[in-house]
């Protein structure tokens, strides 16, 4: 199964999370927040301009967080909808 | 230890649980900032509402909120300190309230597992319930505390729905014969534990939701207009120039009220007792002095309660996640939108607000510029200046004139604050690449009990101020700016001989290039204890300076008659930026605990001043 990262994620786009990489002081600060591996997560909205932050709806929570953060976020491409 | 009177419960919870509202609905309204020893703690304390507690007195203590016991941020490390840190003698709580929001358990139990774990005696406040039903959801709450081990009630702060329940409770946990272990276990929970508890929660939620609610879609409405890449940002700019221009306008009617009845009031006493120098200390020192502060109190308010409307109703966290790109141009995350659109108001409270940051040196850095940000205290100097010096145009049909100008001096602020964080980046004061994770809180109706209770909050510590610190600031420069007395012969007005005099004059050579004279020389002395003290002092030295004639006539008037256009914008540009608040740096000095940032950050705003005052002086007095 194709697999890639949130960073390039695009508005309106939905992903069934594979797992968040370890390691970054925040990787499980976005564990607690429900970006739980098996969970769908959708980008709703992209800042002005830069499109950087973004903001993730998991399960009705909504979190704002930088490309470079989405990154962590590894999910299965073929989900993608 | 009497644990009947004095066990103390600590509410604990997500941020955005309502914790606050429910704190305030079983406190009411007397609170105090409660100090704890050993860290920079300041969490606020109150008693439990008498009605509620059945007697007993309850003390009842508001921690920060936190996601998990693994700090993130400073805010985050007060609660794990106090629940799970190296202990401090009697710090710990002798009961916990857990406060889950009823309307997204699956994001705010897993909180509640770990912290029911630790051993407290400790109960869950499901709050929010009228907006979970409201969704259509049904809960089994008995079931729910079975699951969970501990006793659930249902609450709503908005609704004052389950108080009396909760505090029952939290009083039967706090006199129980449960205690709290001599030794808290804890360890930061590895990947391993956090899914596991969350998987325990969707268990949990499983066999006690008995109808999933439908959420509600308001929100997600709102966010499609107040996110939206084109109306977002200029919603987020309509807000701030609205809140100025309703400071400006709205003030001024309240603050016209209380200036007629200051002026009356000084009349009588003047007109009531003897003439001499008691009725001059009355007068020209108190009076005149202290009022011509509490005529900017409903300017002030109206700033604060804007702030804790847009706080309370969750557009806050949309304002960092709009501004997160800008910030990090300069090295910082939308995280330091929360504290620096505070500091608007005041900067102590924003300063300790900024420990919601997650990195330590954008923290370090956002504290540091922070005195840039136009609180309220400069407001009066504002006020006072502008309505003197710029005359009140109507621009393109809707703009005042003199509402520009007082944008024009935010606008400064702001662009220096992004300046100066600028410069820190280069120097690499600022680590790393920084990093910016946000909740978006559901859009919530703002609680009018916890608007109220800020508003209340910040006017008594403005009366406070004005009563104790800004009184005797007054009486001190009305007694230098009389004595010693001119001699008979006096061809200089009876301040010039006096020691105010002295010193003003002796500061003057520095300041002269700004275009200050020695009486603003004089009135800034005791202005580096308070911005809004100026405005009281120049009051002083320019009544003490008056012949009887001119006794009555505004202080506007003075001032006009005085100082040149370009003096006046030359001070105008000078309170951008001078650091005359001492107890700003104090404060961050306690929350940086360096010396250094804080002497740095204090010398580089004088400098500023200075060099900033000089250019507009030397410009405006050559084209005005």
């Amino acid at each position: 199964m194709d697999r890639s990262s949130l960073r390039n994620a695009k508005k309106g786009q939905r992903f069934r999370i594979f797992d968040v990489v370890e390691g970054h002081p925040l990787s499980n600060r976005l564990v607690e927040l429900g970006l739980c591996s098996g969970e769908w997560v959708t980008v709703v909205h992209e800042a002005p301009l830069s499109r950087d932050p973004i903001v993730l709806d998991v399960s009705g929570t909504r979190i704002a967080l930088r490309r470079t953060e989405a990154a962590l976020i590894i999910v299965d491409e073929s989900s993608a909808q | 230890m009497n644990s009947k009177t004095s066990s103390l419960t600590a509410l604990v919870g997500l941020p955005n649980c309502g914790k606050s509202a429910l704190f305030n609905a079983l406190t009411g309204l007397r609170q105090k900032v409660a100090n704890y020893p050993g860290v920079t703690v300041e969490c606020v304390e109150a008693v439990l509402r008498e009605d509620l507690g059945g007697g007993r007195a309850l003390r009842m203590l508001d921690l920060p909120g936190a996601y998990s016991l693994t700090p993130q941020s400073e805010d985050e490390n007060v609660t794990h300190e106090i629940l799970v840190g190296n202990n401090r003698m009697g710090a710990r709580p002798d009961a916990l309230i857990v406060v889950a929001d009823a309307t997204n358990l699956r994001l705010h139990l897993p909180f509640v597992l770990e912290i029911v774990q630790l051993g407290y005696p400790v109960c869950v406040a499901l709050n929010m319930m009228d907006l979970a039903e409201k969704s259509g959801m049904k809960i089994d709450a008995h079931a729910l505390a079975e699951s969970l081990g501990c006793p659930v009630v249902p609450t709503s702060a908005l609704q004052q729905q389950g108080l009396q329940e909760l505090a029952e409770k939290a009083a039967g946990l706090a006199v129980s014969a449960a205690k709290v272990p001599d030794d808290i276990k804890w360890s930061p929970s590895s990947r391993e534990e956090i899914v596991a508890r969350r998987k325990r929660v969707e268990d949990i939620l499983r066999r006690t939701v008995l109808v999933p609610g439908t959420p509600s879609a308001f929100t997600a409405k709102m966010d499609a207009y107040l996110l939206h890449p084109v109306t977002g940002p200029l919603i987020l700019l309509a807000i701030l120039v609205l809140i100025f221009q309703a400071v400006f306008t709205l003030g001024a009617y309240p603050a016209d009220v209380i200036d007629g009845l200051v002026g009356s009031f000084a009349t009588y006493v003047r007109t009531g007792l003897p003439s001499g120098l008691m009725n001059d200390l009355l007068t020209d020192g108190i009076i005149a002095g202290v009022g011509a502060v509490l005529v900017f109190l409903p300017q002030i308010l109206i700033l604060f309660a804007a702030l804790l409307v847009l706080e309370d109703s969750g557009y806050m966290a949309r304002a960092a996640f709009l501004m997160d790109r800008l910030m990090g141009r300069v090295g910082l995350s939308g995280r330091s939108v929360l504290p620096l659109i505070s500091g608007f108001a005041c900067a102590i409270p924003a300063i300790i607000g900024s420990r919601s940051i997650q990195s330590p040196s954008q923290r370090i850095a956002t504290i540091m510029i922070t005195p840039l940000m136009t609180c309220s205290a400069r407001l009066p100097v504002y006020t006072l200046l502008i309505a003197a010096f710029i005359p009140s145009l109507t621009i393109w049909g809707i703009f005042n004139l003199q509402g520009l100008v007082l944008a024009a001096l935010y606008l400064a602020g702001v662009l220096f604050a992004f300046l100066f964080a600028a410069v820190l980046n280069l120097l690499k004061v600022i680590e790393g690449g920084g990093h910016f994770v946000l909740e978006l809180p559901t859009y919530r109706f703002p609680s009018l009990r916890t608007v109220a209770r800020g508003l209340i909050e910040r006017a008594r510590a403005f009366l406070v101020r004005a009563g104790t610190l800004i009184l005797g600031i007054m009486i001190l420069l009305w007694a230098i700016s009389t004595f010693p007395r001119p001699p008979a012969n006096a061809t200089e007005p009876a301040i010039h001989y006096s020691i105010a005099g002295r010193l003003g004059r002796a500061v003057s050579p520095v300041l002269e290039p700004l275009g200050f004279n020695w009486k603003i020389s004089v009135a800034m002395i005791p202005g580096f204890a308070a911005r809004e003290v100026l405005v009281s002092a120049l009051s002083t030295v320019y009544a003490v300076e008056a012949n009887e004639d001119q006794q009555n006539s505004i202080l506007t008037n003075r001032l006009k008659e005085d100082w040149s256009v370009a003096t006046a914008l030359a001070l105008l540009v000078w309170y951008i930026f001078a650091p005359q608040c001492l107890a700003t740096f104090a404060v961050m000095q306690k929350e940086t605990r360096s010396w250094r940032w804080t002497l740095i950050s204090f010398s580089a705003l004088l400098i500023l001043a200075w060099l900033a005052a000089f250019v507009t002086y030397q410009t405006a007095s050559r084209f005005i």
